[in-house]
């Protein structure tokens, strides 16, 4: 009482001709994050994305996207859907190491999973020319070496009528993009599929609900395993930071010419003395053709990386513990085939790969964490299902 | 009568330059000296537990604003010198802070005068806009470190730059400082530069100080190293990865006013300052626009320089933009609805002898919402001149 009674003689008529203002913390939310908040499912934790201004998502563009998403027409022979290589039980991957193509040629790299894509800073394992979804969408669709839906200039023409043949479509297209005249084009196929995956949204797992304050919605062993992954021990977190842990991050908020576009040698593999990978999949030096870029793939988001398996770029470790002893001896030992060699002497390795020590109980903690990643909400939301089932 | 007026004013002068804020001696005529200066305190209470970090909520802090401990503590034991050569003179001090292992240079510079009252100064120096900036334990009412000066300046400054001065007459100053940026708000390379005020009067029996100020700085991916290198390397602020970019401005008024009533000195000292961060914050992958306005008032009220009633107030108005997650919102620490961090003291302080002060301080502080501390120090300072 004294205090209060000195300090409101001596100074409260100081600070009143002064004034005092309260203090305050506030965001300037627009009406457009608003809005795109309820469409996309976007919960508070996490930013609005980076969207290009070209194709801002709408309620129509994004349920054509579904429906294209898993109709198989939208293969040259009527063989494959992208659901066919990203199912919604396993986060959109597809549990096979390296999934095969519409003609049946097996592609070179595993299947990611498409939850929270749209936080990525760049798209597929290693292209730091795709900063947006729609790239990306490019390759699934059009490529033609290796195939994957096989759409090529060939059979464009023959893919598109079979949309413009069905009424449901044709409405489809006509309320998602009502300022065109035309018909089905692979641009609107590609604008819906890439509005459609950004409401792929995963943030209620038991580690999003941890981050909002829940401290029981983690396991004593959970929260273990996430100290672990946030230490300089495992240094998990140099490559896998932030609410998508990834450092391949982006989102409204990212000035491009700062975004974390992040590519890093693992020791997967070390076939010469100059670091070389498998040549059939070199990472950004295939693109690049920079011998330093040699096994330079993106860090993957790690949310619900536990119904993701097998991992890698080429899926070729089976399990996450597997994975975890790769990274503890410093790169990946392969005694013997065509592949032979010790990743963790390969000259290009990132030095965040140094290798560690650890307890049966310390990686047992950490897969633990891993698995408080996995939102079973994503796994089965209606919204993001098979239309046609 | 008159001379009892004048000499009266005289010795407040210099009563008044040995209490609260103490102001550095800048003027061209100073003698040569040599100072050794030093203050210890014994605490009843931390600020923060050992291992915890200091956050303001709501607050961007960094630099060299480290709490207090429990405990007795070393604050400073620092050496000044002076000495006055034909054309220039020079200055330093050398310290010893807690919280730091080293010893430091906080200042080292040469003062070149010239005609018409012009004064150029260069080297390592403290900022003369706000006695705040020239803070130490063993020259202030209170041993711990104001609030103002932890959040503004991230405990101190020790610069180098090369200011310009002119005093109009003795009673008037205006100077300008052009800094490297080390300190506090700043980073390295932005130049700061800053522009100062001071005049001086008086009035009936009453000698009046008043000052005004304003620095306009900038910093680069700025990040709150406190904890880092030399310092607590186990603490780990919660938003210790968080960087900011972008304008630092700061300006601010005070006025100093002393008076003999019924025989007893009777000092004042009001201070505000606003400090407006305006620019981006990051983190390792998101970020966001921020705008924050921080406003700090002081007072001290000092009687016959042994009693001192000091009380500090700090408010802050974030304002993100657009699009932020609350992760990262809540993760950077500045977030604050409503709480101002306050510190109210009493302070004791009278000679054991010449030169050896002792020091008794009682502080109510609110530094966490709905979380008032009291806290004891006990302690002494010392000023010897050795030449």
């Amino acid at each position: 009482m004294f205090f209060k009674i000195t300090k409101c003689m001596l100074f409260g008529t100081l600070l009143m001709l002064f004034g005092c203002e309260k203090s305050s913390t506030q965001v300037d939310v627009t009406q457009t994050e608003v809005e795109l908040r309820a469409l996309l499912n976007i919960p508070d934790h996490f930013a609005i994305p980076a969207i290009p201004e070209e194709n801002m998502p709408t309620a129509a563009k994004i349920e054509l996207g579904r429906h294209l998403f898993y109709d198989t027409r939208l293969s040259f022979n009527n063989t494959m859907s992208c659901e066919s290589c990203h199912e919604q039980d396993k986060a959109f991957s597809d549990g096979v190491a390296r999934p095969v193509g519409a003609t049946g040629e097996q592609l070179v790299r595993n299947s990611q999973g498409l939850v929270n894509a749209m936080y990525h800073a760049s798209f597929t394992w290693a292209n730091n020319g795709f900063t947006h979804i729609e790239d990306q969408l490019e390759v699934p669709i059009r490529a033609d070496n290796p195939v994957e839906l096989g759409v090529t200039e060939v059979y464009a023409d023959e893919v598109l009528a079979r949309f413009d043949a069905d009424p449901a479509y044709v409405q489809m297209f006509a309320d998602a993009f009502p300022e065109s005249e035309t018909g089905a084009s692979v641009n609107k196929i590609i604008f819906a599929l890439a509005s459609f995956v950004r409401t792929i949204v995963s943030g209620d797992s038991p580690f999003d609900r941890f981050l909002l304050g829940d401290d029981n919605a983690l396991t004593d062993q959970q929260k273990q395993g996430f100290v672990l992954f946030n230490g300089e021990k495992f240094e998990c977190f140099h490559c896998h930071t932030g609410t998508q842990l990834t450092t391949s991050y982006r989102d409204y908020n990212t000035d491009p010419a700062n975004a974390q576009n992040q590519f890093f040698n693992t020791g997967l593999y070390n076939l010469s003395s100059e670091g070389d990978y498998p040549a059939e999949d070199q990472g950004l030096f295939d693109l690049t053709n920079n011998p330093a870029d040699k096994g330079f793939f993106r860090p993957q988001s790690l949310r619900n990386v536990a119904v993701t398996a097998p991992y890698m770029h080429d899926g070729s470790i089976a399990t996450l513990r597997e994975v975890i002893a790769h990274y503890a001896r410093g790169g990946r030992l392969i005694e013997s085939g065509p592949y032979a060699g010790d990743g963790r002497l390969n000259p290009l390795k990132s030095d965040l790969v140094p290798g560690f020590n650890a307890t049966d109980e310390e990686i047992d903690a950490v897969i633990a964490f891993l698995e408080s990643l996995t939102d079973e909400s994503v796994l089965t939301n209606p919204a993001l299902s098979n239309p046609f089932e | 009568m008159k001379l009892i007026k004048i000499v009266s004013i005289g010795s407040i002068s210099l009563l008044s330059s040995t209490q609260t804020l103490a102001h550095i001696n800048t003027h061209a005529e100073v003698d040569d000296s040599i100072q050794v200066r030093g203050s210890m305190t014994f605490r009843t209470d931390s600020i923060v537990e050992q291992n915890e970090a200091w956050i303001l909520p709501g607050f961007l802090m960094g630099g060299h604003a480290l709490p207090s401990q429990d405990g007795f503590e070393l604050d400073e034991v620092s050496v000044s010198g002076a000495k006055a050569f034909d054309k220039f003179r020079v200055q330093g001090q050398v310290s010893r802070h807690s919280g730091h292992e080293q010893i430091d240079i906080d200042h080292f510079f040469i003062t070149v005068p010239f005609e018409h009252e012009l004064q150029l100064q260069f080297g390592q120096m403290p900022g003369l806009s706000t006695p705040l900036m020239q803070w130490h334990a063993s020259v202030g009412a209170v041993a711990d470190m104001p609030l103002l000066t932890s959040v503004f300046f991230g405990g101190h400054t020790q610069d180098q730059g090369v200011r310009l001065m002119k005093h109009f007459d003795s009673n008037t100053t205006l100077g300008v400082e052009v800094w490297q940026g080390n300190d506090w708000p700043s980073t390295s390379d932005e130049n700061p530069v800053s522009a100062f005020l001071k005049q001086s009067f008086t009035l009936s029996n009453i000698s009046f100080d008043l000052g005004a100020w304003y620095m306009q700085s900038a910093a680069t991916s700025r990040m709150d190293d406190r904890y880092g290198d030399d310092h607590h390397s186990t603490v780990t602020p919660v938003n210790a990865a968080y960087m900011f970019t972008g304008d630092v401005d700061t300006g601010g008024v005070y006025a100093d006013a002393t008076t003999v009533l019924f025989n007893h000195v009777l000092s004042f000292h009001g201070e505000y300052i606003m400090q407006e961060h305006d620019g981006v914050l990051s983190d390792t992958s998101e970020s966001s626009s921020l705008n924050s306005q921080i406003t700090g008032y002081l007072f001290e009220l000092n009687l016959n320089n042994v009693m001192t009633f000091g009380y500090e107030l700090l408010s802050v108005e974030n304002t993100f933009g657009s699009s932020v997650s609350t992760t990262f919102l809540n993760n950077s620490g500045l977030y604050n609805q409503g709480f101002e961090p306050e510190r109210f003291y009493v302070s004791w302080q009278k000679p054991v002898f010449e030169g050896l002060d002792y020091r008794i301080t009682l502080i109510q502080e609110t530094l966490e919402p709905e979380e008032d501390e009291l806290r004891f120090n006990i302690g002494a300072t010392w000023v010897f001149d050795v030449i």
